[in-house]
């Protein structure tokens, strides 16, 4: 259900997005800690410095009115009864929850293009290959004991062993005193990197004291370790699990709980959308975390339902088999996007929440424009908004398939199948595949849609490489996806749904060989003059230079590569459409359009804040 | 699963003892005969009742759709539909167009009429395989364990019974998961693998009594074979009853195919009115009710075809069931002429 | 005594025969289940002795042991009550069947009882005022009730009554912020309140047919010449429509209703899933979903010695009912 994607409306000043959240080398990002300067006046809220909370005319909510028998209740998708908190154990692992239950290292705040500060309260290089992280002061685990910077050791060593995106770039970690953790790199890096791969995705949710015993023990931590009764660093902790909804009550001794005048926090399960469009409508919830959304649905909300729209860098897109008889040939593949008209399938599958990409590159929408700058007329569009059969005969003919009997086939007359696999569950991405389907079978491919469980396609199917054309996401996700580094490196060397595609350049775990491709000179689809890439290598570079205009040469010719050799087929990229109500709760006035609530996800993050209290009614 | 609960001894059925008097006939004069007997007469009976008049109608609309409807109708498709106002063809409403008079999908445009139209087909190919694997398996084992009695009996008593203690739905669910049926014909005996069973135990006891008849015994003191008895008097004798049996076998069909489509167990590459269902649900068409349209007319379509069946069955069942019939075409008042030894001793009193 | 030892061997060995089919089809289906969780498994990172050590704790089969040796230890894991460790849950599959059992027999036995004494109720009736506009229209209706799938009068239920309305809950158990302890009255009055939709999508749709039978049989009682003699004796109306007809006309509809359970007890995997009713039925499409073999499996097997268990029970009580089946031994071995 998270995956489920959402909508667009142009809440964000996209310009600024890009200037802030750019390619490796803009710096800006790195240690953006709140040990510099304050930004804009008053959002340094939630920072660890006692500064008081008072924004945007909310209550704070500090000492006297705390309204201890209020419940907010949100919503998860999963099953709240076997719902369990090790990171580590796939198997019911928590969603949504944890954000309530664990502070997360950072937020990434996509309206500033910055990090907010939370469970780690600075981050920085502090010389070439050391990089620093310090624990927010004050935070202690619900059992009484401090989060100590041995604790986040453990988790970042754990996070190496089990293959983490930094894990490339970190040889070890060391404490340095109780709230220090120093990581010590194995070469020169970006810092960009370590910041965008270790704060977004990491909670303080791994206490010494109950993960210490599975250092060791990694298949018992990741198959039988059920945490069922989590210790929380958060400002809410575990009251009573089991039954129908998750029940958490405030901490008291959390430094953010000053900013929380409600007593508890609850989280529903509801385990299809429509559940969740009623519960809004009637206002039986509180609030929602990215919830895809049809624009008939939005437009029955009492107005008191507001929409927080973030990117979500990523979105629908279909993973060619490289290893397929006809989906391993680079002309079939490029067929294929002349023949979809991904404009229509945006409109089909979710016009608010998605957006057709102009070129087909390994990189987000939002960025697609400046990275590639002036050499944007060299990369091809293969149509946004139209279906270019003209140019997919075209290519397709020059690779010795023929049309025959309004079917293309191959030399040996096969008739090209493709067979499109989608999670039958998720409504949006259905229509889109569908879409897709009736594209390439108007163009003459032989198509078919097939739907098959989330989990099983997850869990089997696409590890094993059993598809044609698999429906994936294209893009790393937010925040990630919005570092070219992060984009191209989830198309061309390792995507993270575990698609086994096959394709050359990519890790043995995802059936390649780390080997060279060869594609023509920048600037000619078909040219005759070919240059040989290794991406892995390439992407390596990338990850340790710190010359810019050397970064901007390898985006831009790995960006080439996903335009020419297609190792997966972008085709929309969506908003997530998170939800809050203003009925009860004290929420920012145009809250959709409020910088504090750019973030994933709102409504665990503006608690924190002092900005979703309980209005008293 | 509904039985037609049936308590009566078979007395007035149609006995054709030609075993007995009419070995002489040619063969065309026992074909007329059997043609008479076995298919004109409860034709008429069947025919003169409303009932099986707008059953069949209906079932003929059906067999019209999946047959000519898909020549002459268009696939569905994505943004297939062309109506002003409408950008793509999402979401026009029922009866607004005649280009696609039940109006087009929400969400991509699809014309909902083609949508249904082309799903009939393999839901007529699934009801008639798995209605004719049930009603066959069940005759077979009913027959033969009924007639043979003894060991063979016994064998087959017991495999009834252990077909018949599982639940069909949930055997079917697991089946369906790891077989991946799709042909709509296998798919059509999977979801009837142990449905048959309950139809067979009840043939068996229609066959018991049958088995005890003049006509039976007159043919197997002439020696007639086994297979011979069974098909030219045990089998004919329990027609109708099959018959009744085969629309609720049909029935179900549609209910459980209808079902596990529309939970996403079978494979969602084909059309089906339960893949409608699903996608309409999904996508939201229970909140509010101006996008209940896409949910509405796949449930007319299922509910429509299943109507047909029951009443065909009923139809079928006045056949069976003599004394229904006279009684409610006030005929007569009873035709009570056997089985009060069967009345519980000490009503009288 | 000789009759009920029978007929309990009988569903012992019933139970056997199914827990010999799971393991089959556990066992040796090709790219069946145990191929499958292998591959998940070997996938997930373990070890290939781990890998091992992993399907025997979910499935009780050690894929390596001689295939006896494994049917061995599975029945005896069985037997034991251990029915294996469902692995997208992460808890024992006893476990996850123990919390779910109980409400999805009440939501069956519910059903059944509710679509019988509707369907002897209403049929009676329907037969005593044969012939009537009254008897037209029931007629009617139960048909077509009869013609709509469970799950799409559950469909309409939750739109009309539950959204548009909002007079009965459309998902869970029980009000989830309702902390009282099991058996309190606002415990079972919140359960109760919260089956009213799901028993009623199957009870509304399932009574259809057996109304009809229902009416079928009266009439055909109704018609008896101990009716007639009874009447002619002046005795009431009442009277014979209790004594006689009542009786003689439920008789036939018993074993109907036996099956029915069985019906009943499989349609709750949709409608648990429908309504999020967290029962057995909506494990076992949870387990059907993630393609979590252990706990389809072994709910299969829960809902299929439930069924045999409960036919039994009842088969026992049919004696009382029906003083004919004392001997049990009916005319069945010809």
């Amino acid at each position: 259900m998270v995956e489920k994607p959402a909508d667009y409306r142009e809440v964000i000043d996209r310009r600024r997005f890009m200037e802030l959240v750019g390619v490796a080398g803009t710096a800006a990002l790195a240690g953006c800690g709140n040990g510099d300067e304050p930004t804009d006046g008053g959002d340094n809220d939630g920072n660890s410095d006692e500064s008081s909370g008072t924004d945007n005319g909310n209550d704070d909510g500090a000492g006297e009115d705390v309204y201890a028998d209020v419940q907010h209740v949100s919503q998860t998708g999963l099953s709240t009864a076997d719902v369990q908190w090790n990171p580590y154990n796939p198997a019911g692992f928590a969603q949504v929850s944890h954000e309530i239950l664990f502070d997360k290292f950072a937020y990434y705040n996509y309206e500033r293009g910055e990090f907010m500060p939370l469970g780690i309260q600075n981050w920085e290089l502090v010389d070439e290959t050391t990089y620093r992280l310090d624990i927010r002061e004050g935070l202690m685990w619900s059992n009484g004991e401090d989060v100590t910077a041995s604790d986040v050791k453990l988790q970042l060593e754990l996070g190496i062993v089990i293959g983490s995106a930094y894990a490339d770039y970190v040889e070890s970690v060391e404490t340095d005193g109780n709230r220090t953790v120093l990581l010590n790199l194995t070469e020169q890096t970006n810092p960009d990197i370590l910041t965008f791969s270790i704060l977004p995705n990491e909670w303080l949710q791994v206490p010494e004291s109950v993960f210490g015993e599975y250092r060791n023990s990694l298949t018992e931590l990741q198959n039988d370790f059920a945490w069922t009764d989590a210790i929380a660093s958060g400002p809410f902790e575990l009251d009573e699990k089991g039954g129908d909804q998750l029940n958490t009550t405030r901490r008291e001794n959390h430094p953010d709980a000053r900013n929380i005048n409600f007593g508890n926090y609850a989280f529903q399960f509801m385990g299809e959308n429509q559940a969740v469009y009623q519960a809004l409508q009637n206002l039986d919830i509180d609030s929602a975390f990215t919830i895809f959304t049809p624009p008939r649905i939005v437009e029955q909300y009492p107005n008191t339902v507001e929409e927080v729209a973030t990117p979500s860098l990523w979105g629908y897109g279909l993973v060619p088999n490289h290893e397929g008889k006809h989906t391993g040939n680079r002309a079939v593949r490029q067929a294929i996007a002349f023949a979809i008209d991904r404009e229509q399938v945006v409109q089909n599958a979710g016009p608010r929440s998605k957006e057709a990409p102009d070129w087909l590159v390994g990189i987000g929408n939002s960025s697609q424009e400046r990275v590639l700058g002036d050499s944007a007329g060299d990369f091809e569009t293969y149509g946004k908004s139209e279906q270019l059969t003209d140019r997919a005969a075209e290519v397709l003919e020059e690779a010795g398939y023929s049309k025959d009997g309004g079917t293309w086939k191959d030399d040996n007359g096969n008739a090209v199948s493709l067979p499109v696999q989608v999670p039958s569950g998720w409504s949006d991405w259905v229509t889109a595949a569908e879409t897709c389907v009736d594209h390439l079978n108007r163009f003459g491919f032989d198509a078919e849609l097939d739907g098959r469980s989330f989990s099983n396609l997850l869990d089997t199917v696409w590890p094993q490489g059993n598809f044609t054309l698999a429906s994936g996401g294209w893009n790393a996700g937010a925040p990630t996806g919005a570092l070219s580094y992060f984009s191209l490196r989830h198309q061309l060397i390792e995507n993270f749904r575990g698609h086994s595609y096959n394709y050359p350049a990519a890790n043995e775990s995802r059936g390649g060989s780390n080997a060279d491709v060869s594609v023509p000179e920048m600037g000619d689809l078909t040219g005759e003059n070919a240059m040989t890439v290794n991406p892995s290598d390439r992407l390596s570079e990338l990850a340790r230079t710190t010359d810019e205009s050397t970064a901007g040469d390898i985006v831009l010719e790995q960006a080439w590569v996903t335009n020419v050799d297609l190792p997966m087929i972008p085709v929309a990229e969506k908003q997530e459409q998170s939800w809050l109500t203003s009925d009860e709760w004290d929420v920012p006035e145009n809250v959709g359009e409020t910088e504090q609530a750019q973030v994933h996800w709102p409504n665990a993050w503006l608690p924190r804040q002092g900005m979703m209290n309980y209005s008293g009614d | 699963m509904i039985k037609v609960s049936h308590s009566e001894s078979s007395d007035e059925q149609f006995s054709f003892d030609y075993g007995e008097s009419e070995i002489e006939l040619t063969r065309r004069e026992r074909l007329q005969d059997f043609y008479e007997e076995f298919i004109r007469k409860p034709g008429m009976v069947a025919w003169n009742d409303r009932r099986t008049r707008i059953g069949s109608a209906i079932l003929f609309v059906y067999v019209l759709m999946g047959t000519v409807g898909v020549w002459f109708y268009r696939a569905p498709q994505t943004n297939q539909v062309d109506v002003p106002g409408y950008p793509g063809g999402r979401g026009v409403p029922p009866f607004t167009d005649l280009s696609a008079i039940l109006g087009s999908t929400q969400q991509s445009g699809k014309d909902i009429l083609a949508q249904i139209i082309h799903a009939t087909p393999n839901m007529l190919l699934m009801v008639l395989s798995g209605g004719v694997f049930a009603t066959v398996v069940a005759v077979l084992i009913g027959t033969v364990a009924g007639y043979k009695g003894g060991t063979v009996d016994t064998v087959l008593t017991s495999f009834t019974d252990f077909a018949m203690s599982i639940p069909g739905l949930p055997l079917v669910m697991v089946l369906a998961v790891v077989l991946r049926p799709t042909n709509p014909l296998v798919l059509g005996i999977v979801l009837m693998v142990n449905y048959w069973a309950g139809l067979g135990r009840a043939i068996r006891s229609e066959v018991l009594s049958i088995r005890q008849e003049s006509f039976v015994e007159a043919s197997r003191t002439m020696g007639v074979s086994t297979p011979r008895i069974l098909f030219k008097d045990v089998i004919p004798n329990i027609m109708p009853y099959v018959l009744v049996n085969f629309a609720n076998a049909a029935r179900f069909v549609i209910f459980s195919s209808v079902g596990l489509y529309y939970l996403g167990i079978l494979p969602a590459g084909v059309a089906n009115w339960g893949i409608q269902l699903d996608r309409a649900y999904s996508q939201g068409s229970l909140v509010g009710i101006a996008a209940l349209y896409q949910l509405l007319f796949p449930m007319i379509m299922i509910m429509g075809l299943a109507l047909s069946m029951i009443l065909l069955a009923q139809g079928a069942d006045r056949i069976f069931n003599p004394r229904v019939r006279t009684r409610l075409a006030g005929e007569s008042e009873t035709i009570e002429e056997e089985e009060d030894a069967d009345a519980p001793a000490g009503v009288m009193t | 005594m000789n009759y009920y030892l029978r007929r309990f061997l009988r569903v012992i060995v019933t139970i056997w025969a199914v827990a010999t089919f799971t393991f089959a089809l556990i066992r040796l289906l090709p790219g069946g289940p145990l191929v499958q969780l292998r591959a998940q498994l070997i996938r997930s990172g373990a070890s290939p002795e781990r890998v091992e050590t992993l399907i025997q704790s979910y499935t009780k089969i050690q894929p390596d042991a001689p295939i006896y040796v494994q049917y061995f230890d599975y029945i005896t894991s069985l037997v034991q009550g251990d029915l294996g460790e469902s692995i997208s849950t992460g808890r024992s599959v006893g476990e996850v069947v123990g919390g779910a059992l109980p409400w999805t027999l009440w939501i069956a036995i519910a059903t059944t009882i509710l679509v019988f004494a509707l369907a002897i109720v209403w049929g009676a009736i329907m037969a005593y005022f044969e012939g009537s506009n009254f008897d037209l229209a029931s007629s009617s209706a139960s048909i077509l009730a009869a013609s709509m799938p469970f799950y799409v009068l559950a469909m309409l239920l939750i739109i009309i009554v539950g959204y548009e309305f909002g007079w009965f809950p459309t998902r869970f158990r029980i009000d989830p912020n309702l902390e009282a302890p099991v058996f309190s009255v606002a415990f079972v009055g919140s359960a109760l309140y919260h089956s009213v939709l799901p028993i009623a999508s199957m009870v509304l749709t399932g009574a259809g047919l057996q109304v009809l039978a229902m009416r079928g049989n009266s009439i055909s009682v109704l018609g008896k010449d101990f009716v007639t003699v009874a009447r002619l004796r002046g005795l009431s109306d009442r009277r014979i429509s209790i004594t006689y007809v009542a009786r003689n006309a439920i008789l036939p509809m018993y074993t109907s209703m036996l099956l029915s359970v069985g019906w009943y007890l499989g349609g709750t995997v949709i409608v648990e899933e429908i309504f999020t009713y967290r029962g057995i039925g909506y494990y076992m499409y949870e387990g059907l979903e993630s393609r979590d073999y252990p706990l389809m499996m072994g709910i299969f097997l829960i809902l299929t010695s439930t069924l045999v268990i409960g036919v039994f029970v009842a088969d026992l009580t049919y004696g009382l009912v029906d003083p004919r089946i004392q001997t049990g031994d009916q005319s069945e071995s010809f």
